[in-house]
């Protein structure tokens, strides 16, 4: 069942039952009030009308002792006179003495309707005669010496038709309310629910791919406050899958740039090897093949090292900061790269503007061993070297500096891309993969910092990693 | 709207029938028990010789 539906279900019998409870207090009440009202007229018409022929004992000149007839006959003279004066088609009077009506012209029997028995000496009630409603009264009343029960009967079919009436109202006021709420209800829960229906397709939509899309429902209502927290989600969503989209092009552009990397030295393996084995070489020759063997299976060898470090940067590596003395990490890194700048005859000029930098040790050697290297390679023999140490308020630098070949500047967004080499012949020549500088740059980022390259073709390149201070980690 | 809501609907629309309904018994039944209820005032006897003094 739908949600509106069943709201609206709830609510109607919610508005049926409220409504009706205040409507049967309501119409109970109001005719126990109608009844009440028509017999309390009976009662005050028969007490007004015992008043005026009480008066008959204090303004008549009979004798008390008077033969019965007499007296009933006085008695009846006044009933008459006053009851002619007082009734009306919907009022008799009666009267009963020893048990007989003394008096009674109207169309009921009232002894019949009320009985009085000694010691009641008045009553009243409500009984029904010829299908008509009617509010009974008597009162037993001393008149000349004589025990008299004046009977008023009232005809309350005009009351009743009042209560009809009333009742018949109720019930038409709870049929419109009913219906009324039967129609606003469901399009006032439809318009509420509209946003609902939104979040649905949205959600239909997004799990179909289209991650961009948003509600856009900006009411301050908790529907509201639903939507915002699902277009939150949806971008948060939309972020990470663009993320690992990113990430897994960037891994198949790895890997595709790897086996094609891989190619090169295994061909020269497979060429000199097979040159070993189905060529007679001479002693000289089979050296040369050996050699390039060798060379190539180095190659690959450090190709494996790097692709390793930089998988290992990119599956979020655990970082073990702590304060390295410049100085010492200078020295450590002249050691590392002493064979190959001696080869080509450079000189490492080291400053340390800072005393200490905060970070983790085998990375931050890492990242100095490979811009070093990449330094090396492209500066010309008897050329130096600068690596500096520089600190601010608020962040480290470490700077390697040549002045060799440089990079073109258009080229300087791309060196860090994995595999890239600005001059790909030489590189290899010199035992490049085209990997250094991606493993800079993560090393950079996963200290929360950046790889910034200055290059002047001809002139030379400066390579820094910024990264912001924090406490130190043991 | 399925079996389970035209069940509710129908249940809705008895029990407003039976509240419509219900009220002209309601008032029925007031004016039945007002008939059938009579209010009897007795008088107070005098007091008898014996236990006048007392």
């Amino acid at each position: 069942m739908k949600l509106w539906i069943k709201q609206t279900l709830i609510c109607l019998m919610v508005i049926l039952l409220s409504f009706s409870a205040c409507l049967y207090l309501f119409v109970a009440q109001q005719a126990k009030q109608q009844l009440d009202i028509a017999a309390e007229s009976n009662i005050q018409n028969l007490e007004v009308f015992c008043e005026h022929l009480s008066t008959l004992d204090r303004t008549t000149t009979i004798d008390y002792t008077a033969d019965a007839v007499t007296r009933h006959a006085l008695i009846q003279y006044t009933f008459s006179t006053y009851a002619h004066l007082l009734q009306s088609t919907e009022r008799s009077y009666s009267l009963v003495v020893d048990g007989e009506y003394l008096y009674n012209i109207s169309a009921w029997q009232p002894l019949q309707l009320l009985t009085m028995e000694d010691p009641v000496i008045s009553a009243h009630c409500m009984a029904t005669a010829d299908d008509l409603p009617l509010m009974v009264a008597a009162k037993t009343i001393r008149i000349l010496d004589t025990l008299a029960t004046v009977y008023v009967v009232q005809d309350v079919s005009a009351t009743l038709d009042q209560i009809d009436a009333l009742t018949r109202n109720a019930q038409f006021a709870l049929l419109f309310c009913l219906l009324v709420s039967a129609v606003l209800l469901p399009l006032t829960l439809r318009r509420t629910l509209r946003p609902l229906r939104t979040l649905t397709q949205a959600s239909e939509k997004i799990s179909g791919g289209q991650y961009a899309l948003r509600t856009g429902i900006a009411s301050r209502d908790e529907v509201g406050e639903l939507s915002r927290s699902f277009d939150h989600m949806a971008e948060t969503i939309e972020q990470k899958i663009n993320d690992l989209q990113e990430q897994a092009q960037r891994r198949e552009m790895l890997l595709g740039a790897l086996t094609h990397e891989m190619k090169t030295p295994m061909t020269s393996i497979i060429g000199f090897s097979d040159s070993l084995l189905s060529m007679p070489l001479t002693e000289e020759g089979r050296m040369e093949a050996a050699h390039e063997i060798h060379e190539a299976a180095l190659r690959t060898e450090r190709l494996s090292q790097k692709m390793m470090q930089l998988i290992s940067m990119t599956d979020c590596p655990v970082l073990v900061k702590r304060p390295l003395a410049a100085a010492e990490l200078f020295e450590t890194v002249r050691g590392a790269t002493a064979n190959s700048l001696e080869e080509k005859c450079i000189t490492l000029e080291t400053h340390c503007d800072a005393a200490s930098v905060t970070g983790d040790s085998d990375l931050i050697f890492s990242l100095l061993t490979n811009l070093i290297d990449n330094a090396i390679k492209a500066s010309p023999a008897g050329q130096s070297i600068c690596l500096s140490a520089k600190e601010t308020a608020t962040h480290y630098a470490l700077i390697v500096a040549d002045h060799g070949s440089g990079i073109p500047k258009d080229k300087i967004a791309l060196v860090t891309e994995p595999f890239y080499r600005v001059d790909k012949a030489r590189s290899r020549k010199m035992g490049g993969a085209g990997l250094g500088l991606s493993l800079c740059r993560m090393i950079a980022q996963a200290h929360g910092g950046e790889l910034h390259i200055e290059s002047q073709e001809g002139e030379g390149t400066a390579i820094s990693m910024r990264w912001p201070k924090e406490d130190a980690h043991e | 709207m399925n079996k389970k809501g035209l069940a509710a609907l129908l249940a809705l629309l008895l029990l407003a029938f039976l509240l419509l309904s219900g009220l002209s018994w309601m008032t029925e039944r007031i004016i039945h028990d007002r008939s059938q209820n009579a209010v009897l005032v007795t008088a107070t006897p005098p007091p008898t010789y014996d236990n006048y003094y007392q």
